[in-house]
């Protein structure tokens, strides 16, 4: 079966079959193939760790007409997009974009598209994952990737750098990188004072309008080495320039907004250890997760989790701690749970909704369902339904109303919420899950459940 | 800051702004119609995409090598001054 991100490079596709993920190479894309191998610009890169490795197959492809060889790339345990990332992850995606451009130029290649879609988190590392990019380079050719790279990468960073950061978000609407007329009118005109963001943002959205109808002959335009070199400079040094913290904060007291004492934090952190050490996940998705405290306890023991939080900072946080760390095992994601990701692209199938990519064999959901129900008026029915739908097993915490940060919640709206009760709650979830466990935290008037879904 | 920095400071500021409110720089370029394509990729380049990648490219590459010549004179001098130096102590 085809896969249906995979379709507008006629070089070959994705398709998968018994489960595995395999890419057909098209004779089309015959002599770029043999010279990436050929050349040892694989070898670098998957050396380097840029690119995924894959390992020819011999399959029957699924367009034999078409086929020149097939490849099995190494697999990627969740694939997350740049609408799901936090300001330093695109940061990064597009520094490791620029490398691999790099690279590819000391081989005689260049990358033929930038979507920012071709790179994945793998190990805790970004990695390159479209191993159909590289077409060979001619000397004076333009990067014909160019306009891809600044509507992927230097168009949204810069909005979140300079203007705010949730301007991310409109990567979900452009599925092929900001339009750069919009960026250039959303960005403050103090920007133009900027070499970078002037020529890469405004002058180039101005130029494409200006070329919009106009047939020119490109070729005309010789684009020298030394240039090109110049210009993946000047990308660079743009995207390295541009920075992100939130407001009149450190990073180090940003995150101190819990009511639980000392002794109630280590408590509940003891608890979710047994409890791992019990089910032994294979994966985990963290929701809410915050800066990834209690992800952390998941991702140390080796189990891929998945860290998602909704608020930028928590999640930039997250990485941050990651990367210092040198973490293996997770992967921070932006992600509202009151409306996740949805399927979209052509004809809804290109990036997969959040649902799609599950479910993970455990979730943990603390200190969550209290901002469902009561934040956002979610029945506690649908909380255990959709939470069924993503997982196998769930630890989830319930807090009750006269817990602190409920009684928060409820200053500022009117309490129509009579059946958000303890009762109610195991009521509801054991329509879909047994309850195996709970334990109430010391010290507060929380408790946490272990919980597996009963078999559909 | 040197002269030099200033200089080119300036420069650059002048050259961007006149970029930035005269159309006569892209209309300039507009010469020369052709409906042969342009290279054979997959993706659209966009035609204003190559053109300001163009003058970009023209640009940086004008600084590096302003920059290059920088260093060259500069240390044509400082070799020059050193020289006569040396010849000084010598005499």
């Amino acid at each position: 079966m085809q896969l249906p991100a995979s379709f507008r490079d006629p070089s070959g596709f994705l398709f998968q079959q018994d489960g595995v993920i395999y890419r057909q190479v098209n004779l089309v894309y015959k002599d770029d193939y043999d010279h990436l191998t050929s050349s040892g610009l694989y070898r670098a890169l998957v050396d380097g760790n840029l690119l995924i490795p894959h390992e020819e197959v011999s399959i029957e492809p699924p367009i034999p007409e078409l086929a020149y060889k097939i490849i099995k790339p190494e697999p990627i345990s969740f694939i997350s997009y740049p609408y799901e990332w936090c300001f330093s992850q695109l940061r990064d995606a597009a520094l490791t974009t620029l490398k691999v451009q790099r690279k590819a130029l000391e081989f005689g290649m260049s990358l033929r598209d930038s979507s920012a879609y071709n790179i994945q988190f793998k190990n805790g590392r970004l990695i390159f994952i479209d191993t159909l990019s590289f077409g060979k380079y001619r000397e004076g050719q333009p990067w014909v990737a160019y306009r891809q790279f600044c509507q992927h990468f230097l168009a949204p960073l810069a909005l979140m750098s300079y203007k705010d950061i949730r301007l991310s978000q409109l990567l979900h609407i452009y599925i092929d990188g900001l339009p750069l007329d919009l960026a250039s009118h959303l960005l403050p005109w103090r920007t133009h004072l900027k070499f970078s963001l002037l020529s890469h943002v405004h002058l180039h959205a101005r130029s494409q309008e200006h070329f919009a109808d106009k047939p020119i002959n490109v070729r005309q335009y010789r684009v020298s080495r030394y240039a090109f070199l110049g210009i993946l400079n000047s990308l660079e040094s743009a995207i390295r320039k541009l920075k992100w913290r939130p407001k009149g904060t450190e990073w180090a007291d940003y995150y101190q907004d819990t009511n639980y004492s000392p002794q109630a934090f280590e408590h509940k952190k003891t608890i979710v250890d047994g409890l791992l050490d019990r089910v032994r996940p294979t994966t985990v998705w963290d929701l809410g997760a915050n800066v990834g405290i209690f992800s952390r306890l998941a991702s140390d023991r080796g189990i891929p989790t998945i860290s998602f939080d909704v608020d930028p900072a928590a999640v930039e946080k997250n990485y941050l701690d990651c990367v210092a760390r040198g973490d293996k095992s997770i992967l921070p994601l932006v992600i509202d749970l009151t409306n996740p990701s949805p399927a979209i692209g052509w004809e809804n199938k290109e990036r997969m909704s959040l649902k799609e990519r599950g479910p993970a064999d455990a979730v943990l959901a603390l200190a969550l369902v209290h901002h469902l129900a009561i934040s956002n008026n979610v029945p506690l029915s649908r909380i255990a339904g959709f939470f069924s739908d993503i997982c196998h097993w769930l630890i989830i915490e319930f807090v009750p109303k006269a817990d602190s940060q409920v009684q928060r919640l409820l200053a500022t709206r009117e309490d129509i919420f009579p059946d958000y009760t303890r009762q109610a709650f195991e009521q509801e979830f054991s329509r879909y899950f047994t309850i195996a466990d709970s334990a109430d935290i010391r010290e507060s008037q929380r408790t946490l459940y272990l919980m597996r879904r009963i078999q559909r | 800051m040197n002269l030099v920095k200033r200089l080119g400071i300036t420069l650059a500021f002048v050259v961007s702004l006149f970029l930035i409110f005269s159309q006569t720089v892209y209309a300039s370029i507009d010469a020369g119609t052709s409906s042969e394509a342009a290279y054979a990729y997959y993706i659209d380049a966009g035609t204003g995409s190559l053109i300001i990648q163009f003058l970009i490219g023209s640009f940086v590459g004008l600084l590096a090598l302003a920059g290059v010549y920088r260093m060259r004179v500069k240390s044509f001098l400082r070799n020059l001054f050193k020289k006569q130096k040396r010849g000084e102590e010598k005499e």
